[in-house]
């Protein structure tokens, strides 16, 4: 028997049970199929911790001739005692011939020491029929948990509970396809109930899950902050020609286009990085397109020489004559009462104004160091810092939240207003503030570290609509 | 000291190396990092970055260290050649305070100033912004680009601390193996008292420290020449009682500041490289990845069958089969229904209810007694079939007549669920004889 706790999770098939150990174990490489019948092989998933198994499922194939099995047990009187042992005895009269081979493989890891998980779909009505399975499961003796996995509704979930209470010591509703970190903690929990010898175990799965996760947050915090300070502050630049001078505003169109089309694949990279930290590898996120329009972006002709723009080259020539007539002051030995440095400011301020202009296309090619460039962006809008989170904020909570049990293609649902919605007025102030400093900053000033901190709470909180569905099943269940 | 270069250098081609790895599944990442990390042992976070590097990229482009050498170097030597230049005189000449006051001290302060003044400023300085124009754009768009800036502004204050040095090398040189002797002339008319007022201002910082290293007006009017003039006599040592002052104002006014800016900006670089693990988003996550135990899932290598051949359709009418097989338990709310379209459509037929595995036998006999006659099963279509419901349909085969199966579905299911579940029983259908026919109900039903 191993030492780290073993669930083999059975059931009848199709009721989601692959889909449950998708989630249990945060894998979305598990195989579930619409179709039934297509798991004829137990399977085992671990999840490690540094290479120690915390925790292992067993996806087994459902039941395909309860009855039949149930009439072969029952076909020798055994005593409650010597139940297990018959069950043992089925396994191993049946091992290897190809009949019964579903409840060989579904059974084989029970009686190895897997602790019972028994799903059921809680939107489908109860039928006796099931009793013949959770009759065999309780031949097995080993402790056993009833999921209700409510795949298309809660309809018939009360009547299952009732069921349910009659085999199994606990009964749970379960959605793996929207459970939450929360209910996935509790369900842990609930196993620790199953099997008190394994609470140790369970407890370091729960909290290594629990620091994994925070972990994740933490570093999605970082990535949208890297994103939401790369779009603030993006640019693109031209060189422009003389003879384009005419011609700048029929480029236009086609550099605002290259604009949005380099900032839409900058947040596509940093989705991608999201999508993989929450493991999702199947994901296809469908998300509108970013796209900011000319009025929104700063529009400046730039000219620089010597790397300085016209404003610092005049404050530098200023500052050179003023330097100079200080030194005509100085040799005077003051007696010219500064007019030395004032008239040399003056008139290298001037000259710097002046000569900019003339010297710009006068100089030779290899003096220039300098062009002239059309710039466009950063945006200017301050509602884009919304938009940007509100994006990015969305698509994140949707990957951290998403079961790793679905399988469908993922498509976003974006409301760049939301996040400003739910924000205050002072919070959204703030927001604007910190996005203004996080400019200014950089990524390494305080203004990142604070909006890390807040992106990391927007994505700690529960989406809404969440559904509560990590509950016992029926409360007087025991 | 060569370990802040190589931080930067180290930091830099970390996030390069990780920008590689932005696409790529963060626990296979971690599982790489961390396994790496466990059998490194304790070691220094920057023995960790240079190790990683080594190990999943390459190791840091060597030259780095004879860069910085030659760079204080060549600063060393042209400090040196500075004061060494101002120094040298011929036998009968003093040397000229004016221009040592300039060039020697003057000129490295206001360079200093300046370079205060572009790292605190936030506009950019002629030299660094040349640098960044010049730049390749991957660094000029780089997230670590601050720190890259601030690398260069340490190693441009080493070297000018190191042009500092070689100015006072020289001096102190020059000082031990000549007798120096030091004048100030002007032609311009610039008492002594001007000077003298210049020189105490200058002396303040030491005046109480080295009251020795301040000049008296008496040093300064006798020391007073007139290049034209024939020599005078004067009192030799009294000419060299200069170098005191002189060499507190290099400490004071050229190596100090450079000290102090040197130390300051050493002390911004080294927490940005430190703050880089906990800033930087990918060198942060990166860091997180080797700290962290790695949670991992792992699959048992098993070959499933995978999904069977489904059938396109079925028959479209209800067929009129003479036996019906109620395939398990019902419920009068669910056998109601269908009871009615069954009595609707088919004029006479035998029904068989199988609720359990006791009837199967009797019912599979009773069927095969005629086995010329269609027979269908009625089954919960909400339910997947199962392989006893196959062993049933094997046990009524006929080559004869054909079968059917009627999976009917559950009253007020939607139908994009009644669909997703009859894609089961389509894949049953194959693995049945070829006499079955699947029978999916039709709208009016």
């Amino acid at each position: 028997m191993s030492e780290h706790p073993v669930y083999a999770v059975v059931g009848h098939p199709n009721k989601g049970k692959s889909s449950v150990v998708a989630a249990l174990t945060q894998n979305d490489a598990v195989e579930i199929s619409p179709v039934s019948g297509t798991t004829h092989v137990a399977q085992r998933f671990a999840l490690r911790l540094d290479g120690e198994i915390m925790l292992e499922l067993v996806d087994t194939p459902g039941f395909q001739r309860p009855a039949s099995c149930l009439e072969w047990l029952n076909r020798q009187e055994v005593s409650a005692d010597q139940k297990a042992a018959r069950v043992r005895a089925f396994i191993n009269h049946f091992q290897g011939t190809g009949t019964f081979n579903d409840e060989v493989e579904l059974l084989q890891p029970v009686m190895d020491g897997a602790g019972i998980i028994y799903v059921v779909d809680g939107s489908l009505p109860y039928s006796a029929e099931y009793e013949a399975e959770m009759e065999i499961l309780r031949w097995t003796g080993q402790p056993r948990l009833a999921i209700i996995n409510p795949i298309g509704g809660e309809d018939f979930v009360d009547e299952w509970a009732s069921a349910l209470n009659q085999f199994f010591s606990l009964v749970r509703l379960f959605n793996p396809l929207q459970a939450s970190f929360e209910q996935h903690r509790e369900l842990l929990q609930t196993f620790a109930q199953l099997s008190p010898g394994q609470r140790q175990h369970l407890a370091r799965a729960a909290a290594a899950l629990e620091k994994h996760r925070n972990n994740k947050l933490a570093q999605g915090a970082r990535i949208v902050t890297e994103l939401l300070y790369s779009l603030l502050t993006f640019s693109i630049s031209r060189p422009l020609l003389v003879s384009e001078n005419a011609a700048v505003k029929a480029l236009l169109p086609g550099e605002v286009e290259q604009f949005n089309k380099k900032l839409n694949a900058i947040e596509q990279s940093h989705r991608r990085e999201i999508e993989m930290l929450f493991g999702h590898h199947q994901v296809n996120s469908a998300i509108s397109r970013l796209q900011v329009a000319h009025g929104e972006l700063m529009d400046l002709e730039q000219w620089s020489l010597w790397g300085l723009e016209k404003r610092q080259l005049v404050l530098a020539s200023a500052g050179a004559g003023a330097a100079i007539g200080l030194v005509g002051d100085a040799a005077v030995g003051g007696h010219s009462l500064m007019t030395g440095t004032l008239a040399g400011g003056v008139i290298g301020g001037l000259s710097g104004w002046l000569g900019t202009d003339r010297l710009r296309d006068k100089l030779p090619k290899a003096l220039q160091l300098g062009a002239r460039k059309h710039v466009l962006g950063p945006v200017k809008d301050p509602n884009f810092v919304f938009v940007v989170l509100g994006r990015s904020l969305a698509h994140a909570r949707a990957m951290l939240n998403r079961s790793h049990a679905r399988r469908d293609a993922h498509k976003v649902a974006i409301n760049a207003d939301t996040v400003v919605q739910d924000l205050g007025t002072r919070e959204q102030v703030r927001i604007l503030k910190l996005s203004r400093q996080l400019r200014r900053q950089g990524l390494g000033g305080d203004a990142a570290r604070a909006l890390e901190r807040w992106i990391e709470e927007q994505l700690g909180q529960p989406l809404a609509g969440d559904a509560g569905v990590a509950r016992p099943a029926n409360p007087a269940g025991r | 000291m060569m370990g802040i270069y190589r931080y930067s250098a180290l930091l830099s081609l970390l996030r390069l190396r990780l920008e590689k790895d932005r696409g790529e599944d963060w626990q296979e990442l971690q599982s790489r990092d961390r396994s790496w990390f466990l059998a490194q042992g304790e070691t220094s976070r920057w023995e960790l970055v240079d190790g990683w590097l080594r190990e999943f990229e390459r190791p840091l482009p060597g030259g780095l260290a004879l860069l910085v050498f030659t760079l204080g170097l060549l600063a060393f030597i042209a400090g040196f050649a500075l004061i060494g230049g101002l120094l040298e005189f011929t036998r009968l000449e003093r040397i000229n305070l004016l221009w040592f006051l300039a060039l020697g001290l003057a000129g490295p302060f206001v360079l200093w100033l300046l370079g205060l003044f572009a790292a605190v400023g936030r506009g950019s300085f002629p030299l660094f912004a040349l640098l960044e124009h010049r730049a390749p754009s991957w660094m000029q768009n780089h997230t670590l680009s601050p720190l890259l800036r601030r690398t260069a502004v340490v190693l441009s204050q080493q070297i000018s601390l190191l042009f500092a040095a070689g100015m006072l090398a020289a001096f102190g040189l020059y000082l031990l193996v000549t007798d120096l002797a030091f004048g100030w002339s002007s032609t311009l008319d610039i008492s002594a008292t001007s000077l003298h007022r210049l020189t105490a201002v200058l002396a303040w910082p030491w005046q109480w420290l080295w009251p020795d290293a301040v000049p008296s007006l008496t040093l300064v009017e006798q020391s007073r020449f007139y290049r034209a003039a024939p020599p005078a006599e004067v009192n030799p040592e009294l000419l060299g009682q200069w170098w005191r002052f002189l060499l507190m104002c290099l400490l004071v006014y050229v190596c100090l500041p450079r000290l102090l800016s040197f130390a300051w900006h050493c002390w911004r670089l080294r927490k940005m490289q430190l703050n880089s693990f906990a800033s930087d988003a990918l060198i942060a996550g990166w860091w997180q990845r080797l700290q962290s135990s790695a949670l991992s899932q792992q699959a048992e290598a098993v070959q499933q069958l995978g999904e069977s051949r489904e059938v396109a359709g079925g028959v479209k009418r209800l067929p009129l089969c003479p036996h019906v097989v109620l395939w398990g338990i019902w419920s009068d709310a669910q056998w109601g229904p269908v009871k009615e379209i069954l009595n609707s459509k088919i004029p006479q037929f035998q029904l068989y209810k199988v609720p359990d595995k006791q009837w199967l036998a009797r019912t599979a006999e009773s069927i095969l007694r005629n086995p010329d006659d269609k027979a269908m099963i009625v089954c919960k279509g909400w339910e997947p079939p199962t392989g006893e419901l196959a062993d049933f349909c094997r046990s009524i085969e006929s080559d004869a007549t054909p079968r059917f199966l009627w999976p009917v579905a559950l009253t007020g299911m939607p139908p994009e669920r009644v669909s997703a579940l009859n894609r089961s029983w389509r894949a049953f259908i194959p693995s049945l004889p070829d006499s079955y026919r699947l029978y999916l109900g039709s709208p009016d039903e």
